[in-house]
Formats: structure tokens, C-alpha cells, sequence
């Protein structure tokens, strides 16, 4: 039963719902990477995303403003990050942390204030995303019912997949963002400005990390329930670790994950201990990082002795 | 400059997160943390004053409010409490945050300002007791947890508890009979499903009545079950659901606070039935999707509020016994399923008067509905593992 369960269309079309948020987040982790900036923001980005989403689609009864007001909410919390860690150099991490958690709190207090609820925000009405159905593809045997019939989110995550490593390896853009990250010294002597660089980096990640909470409010759910992003901003970071900072392979980690995750999901119910198959997607990362941590590592240290 | 700008965004997060979390008639200072402590003598006199003054109610939430579950329903309770005995009240949310319970309670106590905390869940159960066995002046109204008076301790409080097992007894025997049913939602195979928020006694004790009211209908029937972990991966939730449904139940019942409004909407996107917990869940989603309302079948009510209601007014009134615990299940109307517009679109007449038949039998004592809080955890696994089967 378990096999039959897990050799299923329905099986494979869930990890690429799961996976959704994280692919969007990872991307945007990727971006920062590559610009050379810790940034650990995407669990607050993804909230006021998500938050945004609701509240505009509520007040324009439009998909598209809702989706342009969780962009503006998840933009304005990356504004901040970048504001504080670059002009005023505040250390990432705790900027990160403190924007997460006025994440948490911050996107309580807006609920409160606008629809007088603290918990979630059904009583605002709010409009979802639509899923689509893709022509053609949707008759193919066993693929059709894979890659078509997701929310539109999804498909433009995988968009902005192709579109990532456009910008990151084939734009003069990219390149300026990839060399500030390598070497901000040398790209300064060229006359990069890397401040403005990282800028746009920072902001960039900041569309694509409040796509992904726009996804939770607006597709995966249809309204906002107080910290719904559960955590997702913090394994987006660890896929993009996990994939060594390429895009590709970061991909993939974000479906190891969601795997991971439509794994435990179907196990649970089948009488496996349910804190067991709770750790599953937890213990899937750091499997992989032991081994992707370790190899990488010492290639650099390879690389290191070399020089020397 | 850089570290002052730090601290200016940190302390703005947590201004944030408290005026989030602090109370609705928040006259005192928001937060637990910044009430002064006291002297002793003051305690001593804000209790005699509380006679001819407004008495003054505090209620302690483990979680928060807005859960649209039993948190509300508390605060309802007291709520309506405090317009008919005019009673001044608070609410302090903890936010699941387990380092607070304690200190904030001991606080409160400290402070001497209140009349009587209303605090209870499972998760607050030990610092209840802790605290409550150190300020034996400090009156207590517990519930949702039953604290241990058998050791003659605990004179300052009383605890009163639904019995969830029983309403979720009727649960379960609606559900049994319901996925046999031929219908829009239903499927024909006879499986149901269960979805828990963190596992723990509570959660248990709704998984067990649930299993019991299945098989007391079907022996037959399979029950599958999930917990999420948590109570508020609402997403999480939503794919237990849908993975419970694509492995053939056709009804799930949530138990998860905020996190089960997920399965609320896995039951409507994959067109099956979902049974709700609390509140009237269908009544609570008819604004946003009256979608989802109608595949919302009944809803296990806890009537916390009408409790709490009773219990402060005989607090009010005098008439309240302190050091009891008191359960309140079927008979003493403590807990219920709910029956409305969208119960009849999908169960019928006949289903209904079945289980109003059932109801009689559990509140005539004739069924005992087996309680996961005082079973050992062999009995509970032998339970558990009789589900699938």
C-alpha cells in the first residue's frame, strides 16, 4: 500500500506543490548568496508576502493587485534588510533574525488591526490564484496529470528558476552580483558599486521570497493563518546550501525536500510513529549537508593546500 | 550609530510581537514582563478591597486568541462574564512560548491586582500546579486539565473538563456511518481519517473517542491518522489531509486549532468531507468560502464558554465549591456535535435520529467511551493500533 501510494501521479504532482514555496525562497537565498550577503530574512519576507497578498486581493478584488501588494509588503521587509546591513553595516544575522520575528508579530498586528481577528484572516474574503490546466499536456498519460493543474504560482516558480540563471550567468547584472560576491574588493577597483549591487540583489530576492508566501495565502491556502510560513524561509536557505549555489542543483534540493515532506506525509497516516516520520524532512537535510557540506569543503581545502 | 540603529529595529520587532500579543482590555501594562513586582502588604490589600470594588479576572492563554477555537471560546466565556457581572477583565497570550508560563503566572499571583485567573490546556497544567500550590491565597479556575485534589492540595482552585472523548465518540459513529453513504463526497470505501495538531493527552483523548465511536458502529471501518507536529503548519495540515483522502478516506476529522482550518480546505479541494472542531466551523468559514462550509459535516463543539460563563458566575454569586474537579461530557452538555444547515444538506433524517439514539445510550451511561487521559500508553497504543485494522 505504501508503495502503491508513493508510485503515484497524485504523489509526484504533491512534492511539486510542496516544493513551490521552498523552489521561490531558495531562489531568492541564492541570489543573496551569490551577491555575498547572509541574509536569513525570507521567513518575514514570505509572511508580509503572504499577508500582503490577502489584504490587497481583499481591498482591489483583484488576483493581480494582491499579488502587487504581497511583492510591495515582501519588498519593504527586504528594503529593511538591506537598508540596516548595508548603509548602516548591522550585523545580517541578527538583522535577519529581528526582521523574522517582526515578521511573526508584525503580521499579527496588521491582521488584528484590519480584520479584528489575531489568528487568521477568513473573514477578509480574500481571492486565490488560479490553477491551470495546460492544453495539451494534460492528456499525456501519467506526465499530464503531473505538470498540469497546479496554481499558477507554481509554473511561474519554475519560471523564475530559468529566469535565475539567466540573470545570475548571462546578465551583466549577474555578472557585477557575482563578482561583488567573490571579491567586493577587486569589483570595487573596477568600478562596480557594490552597495548598489547588493542593493539590487537583496530587493531582487525579495520579489521572488514574497512570491513564495503570496503562494501560501493565495494558492496553497486560500487566507492567511498567523505564522503559516512555518519554517519554509529557513529550509529554502538550506536547499540553497544544499545545492552548493547553483541553480540547478538547488532545484532539486527544494524537491528532495518537498519529497521529504510528501513522504512523511502519506507515511504518518499508515501507522509509522508520527514523531519519527515528523523528522524526516529535518533528518533528509542534514544527511545530504553532511555529504554535500563535507564534499565541498574539502574541495576548497584542496584547493587552499594548492595554492600554498 | 550602527549598533544604536540595531537595537532601535530589534526593540521595534518586539514592541510588534507584544502589541500583538497583549490584551484586548489591556488597561493594565501590555505585557506580563514589565508589571512591576510588588510588595507583599499591597497583595494583602487588593483582596480585601475586592468586595466593594470591581473584581478583577485574568485569563492566561498558552497559545493565543483568535485560534478561532477553544482560545475564543474561553475568552468568550469571560467576556460575557465580565458585561453581566461587571467584572473587569484581561487576556494574556503566551504565544506557545513555555519559558512564560511560569514566571508570568507567578507574576500575576505576585502582583496581588487579581481575583481570580482563569488559565487551562494540558501545556499550562504543571505551572498551574506549581504556582498554585505556592500562592494558596491566588484563586484559580482551570480548565480544559484536571489538577490532582486528591492530595488535599489545590484549595485555591477548581478545574473543570470536557469530556472530548464523548463528543468525539459522536463524531466518529456519524463518520462510520456516513462514508457507506452514496453520495457527492463520499467514496464507497470504509475509511475515515483523523488529523491532530501536536499530539498530546487532549488530542488523544479526541483520537481515542474518535476511534471507539468508529468501530462502536463498524468494527469494520479503518481509521487513519496524522498530527502535524504543530498547531500552526496550516499548510501542513492541509496535505496530511489530502494524503489521507487520496488513501481513501472520505471523511476527516481536524483537531488542530489553527492549523486544521487546512483540512477544512484539503476537504474542499479534494471534494470530500471534513468534520470540524470547537466552534461551529462551518458558520465560522461561511464568510470567507461558503465552499468550504458545505463540505464542513458537524463540528465537535466544546462549550467552554457556557463553563467558564458558569463557573464565574458562581464565583460571583459565592456559590463556587473550590478544590473539586468537574467533567463535563454528553449529560452535563459540556460537549456536543453540532447540527445545521450545511449537517443536513449532507447527512440524512434518518443518520441523525441514529445518532441521537447513540447520545441517549452515552449519556445514560449505557456506553462508556474509553478516555486516552487516564488509559496507560500500552492501552492507548493497542487503541491506536486497532484503527487500521
Amino acid at each position: 500500500m505504501i508503495l502503491e501510494n508513493i508510485f503515484s501521479a497524485q504523489f509526484v504532482y504533491s512534492i511539486l506543490r510542496m516544493a513551490t514555496p521552498l523552489v521561490l525562497s531558495a531562489m531568492a537565498a541564492l541570489i543573496t548568496k551569490k551577491a555575498g550577503v547572509m541574509c536569513i530574512a525570507f521567513e518575514g519576507m514570505m509572511l508580509f508576502g503572504a499577508l500582503g497578498g490577502v489584504i490587497g486581493s481583499a481591498f482591489t478584488r483583484n488576483v493581480i493587485g494582491g499579488v502587487l501588494t504581497g511583492i510591495l509588503f515582501g519588498v519593504a521587509v527586504a528594503f529593511i534588510f538591506a537598508y540596516f546591513v548595508l548603509v548602516l553595516n548591522a550585523n545580517t544575522v541578527l538583522t535577519g533574525l529581528a526582521l523574522n520575528t517582526l515578521g511573526s508579530g508584525g503580521t499579527v498586528f496588521i491582521l488584528y488591526v484590519i480584520c479584528g481577528d489575531k489568528g487568521t484572516s477568513t473573514s477578509l474574503n480574500s481571492l486565490v490564484l488560479p490553477s491551470v490546466n495546460i492544453p495539451l499536456v494534460q492528456k499525456i498519460p501519467v506526465l499530464g496529470p503531473i505538470l498540469s493543474g497546479h496554481n499558477v504560482m507554481t509554473y511561474l516558480a519554475f519560471l523564475a528558476v530559468i529566469l535565475t540563471y539567466l540573470f545570475i550567468n548571462k546578465t551583466a547584472m549577474g555578472l557585477r552580483i557575482r563578482s561583488v560576491g567573490e571579491n567586493p574588493q577587486a569589483a570595487e577597483s573596477v568600478g562596480i558599486k557594490v552597495i548598489r549591487t547588493r542593493f539590487t540583489a537583496i530587493l531582487t530576492a525579495g520579489v521572488l521570497s514574497s512570491m513564495g508566501g503570496i503562494y501560501m495565502s493565495m494558492g496553497y491556502l486560500p487566507f492567511f493563518t498567523r505564522d503559516m510560513v512555518a519554517g519554509r524561509g529557513f529550509m529554502a536557505i538550506a536547499a540553497q546550501n544544499l545545492g552548493g549555489g547553483m541553480v540547478f542543483p538547488t532545484v532539486l534540493s527544494a524537491l528532495l525536500f518537498g519529497g521529504a515532506e510528501a513522504l512523511s506525509n502519506v507515511m504518518q497516516s499508515l501507522r509509522l510513529p508520527a514523531e519519527t516520520m515528523q523528522m524526516l524532512p529535518y533528518v533528509v537535510t542534514l544527511v545530504a549537508l553532511f555529504f554535500v557540506g563535507g564534499s565541498s569543503d574539502r574541495g576548497r581545502r584542496k584547493k587552499r593546500r594548492e595554492k600554498k | 550609530m550602527r549598533k544604536k540603529m540595531l537595537g532601535f529595529l530589534l526593540c521595534l520587532a518586539m514592541a510588534a510581537s507584544m502589541l500583538a500579543g497583549c490584551g484586548k482590555k489591556a488597561e493594565e501594562p501590555a505585557a506580563p514582563e514589565v508589571n512591576p513586582a510588588p510588595a507583599e502588604e499591597e497583595s494583602t490589600e487588593a483582596a480585601g478591597e475586592a468586595q466593594g470594588e470591581k473584581q478583577k479576572v485574568v485569563a492566561v492563554f498558552n497559545t493565543n486568541l483568535g485560534d478561532k477555537s477553544f482560545s475564543d471560546l474561553v475568552w468568550a466565556g469571560v467576556t460575557k462574564a465580565a458585561e453581566d457581572f461587571n467584572l473587569e477583565v484581561k487576556a494574556i497570550e503566551l504565544m506557545g512560548d513555555a519559558t512564560k508560563q511560569e514566571p508570568t503566572l507567578v507574576e500575576l499571583c505576585e502582583s496581588g491586582e487579581w481575583d481570580v485567573i482563569v488559565a487551562g490546556t494540558f501545556n499550562l497544567k504543571e505551572a498551574i500546579e506549581k504556582v498554585a500550590a505556592d500562592f494558596p491565597e491566588q484563586k484559580f479556575i482551570v480548565y480544559d486539565t484536571e489538577l490532582d485534589f486528591s492530595t488535599g492540595d489545590y484549595g485555591n482552585c477548581c478545574s473543570v473538563m470536557c469530556k472530548q472523548n464523548e463528543g468525539a465518540f459522536l463524531a466518529g459513529a456519524l463518520a462510520a456511518m456516513q462514508t457507506k453513504e452514496e453520495g457527492d463526497y463520499t467514496n464507497g470505501e470504509n475509511i475515515v481519517g483523523f488529523v491532530g495538531g501536536g499530539e498530546n493527552s487532549a488530542i488523544n483523548d479526541f483520537l481515542v473517542g474518535y476511534i471507539e465511536g468508529v468501530k462502536y458502529v463498524d468494527p469494520e471501518c479503518k481509521v487513519l491518522f496524522s498530527y502535524v507536529g504543530d498547531f500552526k503548519n496550516t499548510a501542513k495540515a492541509k496535505e496530511l489531509a489530502i494524503a489521507q483522502y487520496q488513501q481513501g478516506a472520505d471523511i476527516v476529522f481536524q483537531v488542530a486549532s489553527s492549523a486544521g482550518l487546512g483540512v477544512l480546505d484539503a476537504a474542499k479541494a479534494e471534494n470530500r468531507i471534513a468534520i470540524g472542531v470547537d466552534q461551529d466551523q462551518a458558520l465560522l468559514m461561511e464568510d470567507n468560502d461558503p465552499e468550504i462550509s458545505a463540505h464542513i459535516m458537524t463540528s465537535v463543539v466544546k462549550k467552554l464558554d457556557v463553563l467558564i460563563y458558569d463557573k464565574l458566575d458562581a464565583y460571583v454569586n459565592g456559590s463556587i465549591t473550590w478544590g473539586v474537579h468537574e467533567n463535563a461530557g454528553l449529560s452535563e452538555q459540556g460537549m456536543d456535535i453540532t447540527d445545521n444547515d450545511y449537517t443536513r444538506a449532507i447527512v440524512s433524517e434518518e443518520t441523525l435520529s441514529k445518532i441521537d439514539e447513540i447520545r441517549e445510550k452515552v449519556i445514560s451511561g449505557e456506553i462508556k467511551v474509553k478516555s486516552a487521559i487516564t488509559m496507560s500508553t500500552e492501552e492507548l497504543n493497542e487503541i491506536k493500533d486497532s484503527a487500521a485494522k
